[in-house]
């Protein structure tokens, strides 16, 4: 099989902070195939912002990395030095936030923004560099870029923004594009927008995609693989339609079900998730789910469970997408014992 | 009987510039219309809901009703009383009967008051200290569902949920008939917005509350409210009962907006973006039919004249031309 952008192997990340060992991820395995677009749905709390700054080794300094490895084209992060880091970051690996306005420098032209970014390319003049930018400008839909790339970041609406810090992030060619929660501070309309270019501009620019979100809306539409996690823990992964159509974690579960936009008919009693997400601190000494899930049994309570292939057959740490597989006593094999 | 809440031809203008400089530069009208002759009732009980993109001006509404921004011009009523000429004193009187919980869950809540003295404030500000504070703030936190233990918390101490009902408490307090609901749910995670939902909705049938919610989220106004108004530059440009514009919007831009929302199935992809550009400026509204400039199914007509507010069908007010067909042949 063809060597992933991604591959994130048993990774297990701890904060130190004054209440004590924050285990913010535990045994994460999960990997972006080329060209492929790979989701992360979670909630608050979930680890993905963890995962994403391990990927970029953007690691705080109270974090500590206990086990495993966060593979870019083969080679850790977790272990690169500070000036190799400097070389894939923003290079190879770039980054789409949130905010499109705190994202993006206010005191700078977007002429300036564009053209700094192509620092590394010391054989291109001035002119080229702006050249280059204006024809990124057109591709990801800015009318009249050859005027509008003398304009300042407020004199852009949010959709545009957007659009600019994509644009940016796609001057440098790189082979990795993560995304986090690109449209969480937009309009439906201009999500719409966004998510129909970032689709487009995978087509063209051959990126992977690592798409965070928590609106399953737009992971269903935009994404090829998706991965669930719940409280640091990787809970189930596998193909869009897999999850969507056959979830067999009950948190997957869960999640879909309180989803308003799937429910049809309208209610007024939605469904929720009781309880709440647990303490990094002390977790449960069984699966992680288990004091919130609906359909626990006695062994929930006792070990964690290991990931199995949904289909059935051995346990699997393999971070392989195309293979549907939950960390879960009731998939699997598990199930049919139980 | 009178409606609870009847706005009519309510106009917000801000004013963008001083008197000197729109001299100075010739500027006849330095003015923006926020909210531009906006009429629709609500009725004791009822859940109204307000859609519309950023700037359509729906919070803007939300503000005047409660009195926080001056209106222009037109009317607002709430329970037969007029309340646009009233002076900032005598509106204090109907701010108990209106409540409003703003948009962020934690920004809402003064960061250095604990969550005992935040519920006890609405009653120190209109002077309603001759009760047990502490018996009142308890009794409001058991309404929503939290403990005594948070007494002593301060915001930054809870997670979004968990200020969002300390929020809901608030509104409560004063036993207002009207909560204004400002994105109740943004920025909370999908479980626990269900939880919120749920808890406004028990609050409403137990005190026979009404809601005026506005929000972005059509997939949660869907199931939330009776009634919807969307609003696209200040003005309504379709309102009805909430089941009927899901099922057959009549303007172009609810039909646009409800199909902007993605599915989450990844068998119903879609291909084509419905609704290209962006919201005008308000300082720079399109002629005739606002909406053209982004409408795929704008005429001549339409760019020269504005469209009146028809009612369409009963209690269904569309403000178009060409309104959309429906499954009943009775197009005007």
């Amino acid at each position: 099989m063809e060597q992933p952008v991604l591959a994130i192997r048993d990774l297990s990340i701890d904060f130190t902070t004054p209440r004590g060992q924050v285990h913010a991820l535990r045994h994460v395995s999960l990997s972006v195939p080329r060209n492929k677009i790979v989701g992360i749905v979670g909630e608050s709390g979930c680890g993905k912002s963890t995962l994403i700054s391990a990927a970029l080794g953007l690691l705080a300094s109270n974090g500590t990395v206990r086990t495993g490895q966060a593979l870019f084209e083969g080679r850790d992060v977790l272990k690169m030095t500070e000036p190799e880091l400097r070389a894939i970051r923003g290079e190879r690996i770039s980054m789409v936030f949130q905010d499109p306005m705190t994202s993006l420098n206010p005191v700078l032209s977007v002429s300036q923004l564009m053209s700094d970014i192509q620092y590394r390319h010391r054989e291109r003049s001035a002119d080229e560099k702006r050249r280059r930018a204006i024809e990124m400008l057109r591709q990801v839909g800015i009318p009249d870029p050859e005027e509008r790339i003398d304009h300042y970041p407020f004199q852009f609406s949010g959709g545009m923004r957007q659009r600019i810090a994509i644009a940016m992030a796609l001057l440098t060619n790189p082979s990795l594009l993560i995304a986090d929660e690109p449209t969480t501070a937009l309009d439906v309309t201009l999500e719409a927008q966004i998510i129909h270019l970032l689709r487009e501009i995978h087509g063209s620019f051959e990126a992977s995609i690592l798409f965070v979100s928590h609106n399953l809306g737009l992971i269903a539409e935009l994404c090829d693989d998706v991965v669930v996690m719940y409280a640091g823990e990787v809970v189930e992964q596998g193909t869009v339609r897999d999850l969507f159509h056959r979830p067999a974690h009950p948190y997957t579960q869960a999640l879909l079900e309180c989803d308003p936009a799937r429910i049809a008919k309208a209610t007024r009693d939605l469904p929720t998730i009781p309880g709440e997400v647990p303490n990094l601190v002390q977790l449960p000494p069984g699966c992680v789910f288990q004091p919130r899930c609906a359909k626990a049994f006695a062994p929930c309570t006792k070990a964690p469970p290991p990931t199995v292939p949904v289909e059935g057959g051995p346990p699997t740490d393999l971070p392989v997408a195309e293979r549907h597989a939950a960390r879960c006593y009731l998939v699997g094999n598990h199930g049919a014992a139980a | 009987m009178a409606p609870l809440l009847e706005v009519s031809d309510l106009v917000v203008r801000f004013r963008t510039m001083g008197m000197v400089k729109a001299l100075v530069r010739g500027v006849r009208d330095p003015y923006l219309d926020a909210v531009l002759n906006v009429s629709f009732r609500q009725e004791q009980g009822e859940t109204f809901g307000l859609v519309g993109e950023s700037g359509s001006g729906k919070t803007t509404l939300g503000r005047a009703i409660i009195g926080l921004v001056r209106a222009s011009k037109g009317s607002i009523r709430f329970g037969g009383q007029e309340l646009t000429r009233l002076s900032n004193r005598a509106y204090k009187r109907y701010r108990r009967d209106i409540a409003m919980m703003f948009q962020d869950p934690v920004a809402s809540l003064s960061p250095r008051l604990t969550v005992r003295s935040l519920l006890m404030e609405p009653f120190r500000i209109h002077g309603m200290t001759d009760r047990d504070l502490t018996a009142e703030a308890r009794r409001l936190l058991n309404m929503v569902g939290l403990n005594d233990s948070f007494f002593g918390r301060f915001p930054h101490e809870m997670s979004g949920g968990q200020a969002r009902r300390v929020g809901v408490a608030r509104a409560l307090s004063l036993s207002p008939k009207l909560i204004i609901a400002d994105e109740p749910t943004a920025g909370l995670d999908v479980s626990v917005q269900g939880e919120i939902l749920n808890l406004m909705g028990r609050l409403q049938k137990e005190l026979g509350l009404s809601y005026l919610i506005i929000t972005h989220n059509l997939p949660v106004v869907r199931h939330v409210s009776d009634r919807l108004a969307i609003m696209y530059l200040g003005r309504f440009v379709e309102q009805g009962r909430t089941e009927e514009i899901f099922r057959h919007p009549l303007h172009p831009y609810t039909k646009a907006l409800i199909s902007a929302v993605p599915e989450p199935d990844p068998d119903k992809r879609r291909d084509i973006v419905k609704l290209e550009g962006e919201v005008p400026s308000l300082a720079n509204r399109p002629t005739g039919c606002e909406f053209h400039t982004r409408c795929p199914f704008a005429q001549a007509r339409c760019r020269s004249e504005a469209p009146a507010p028809r009612e369409l069908e009963a209690g269904r007010i569309v403000r178009c031309h060409f309104p959309l067909a429906r499954p009943t042949a009775d197009a005007a």
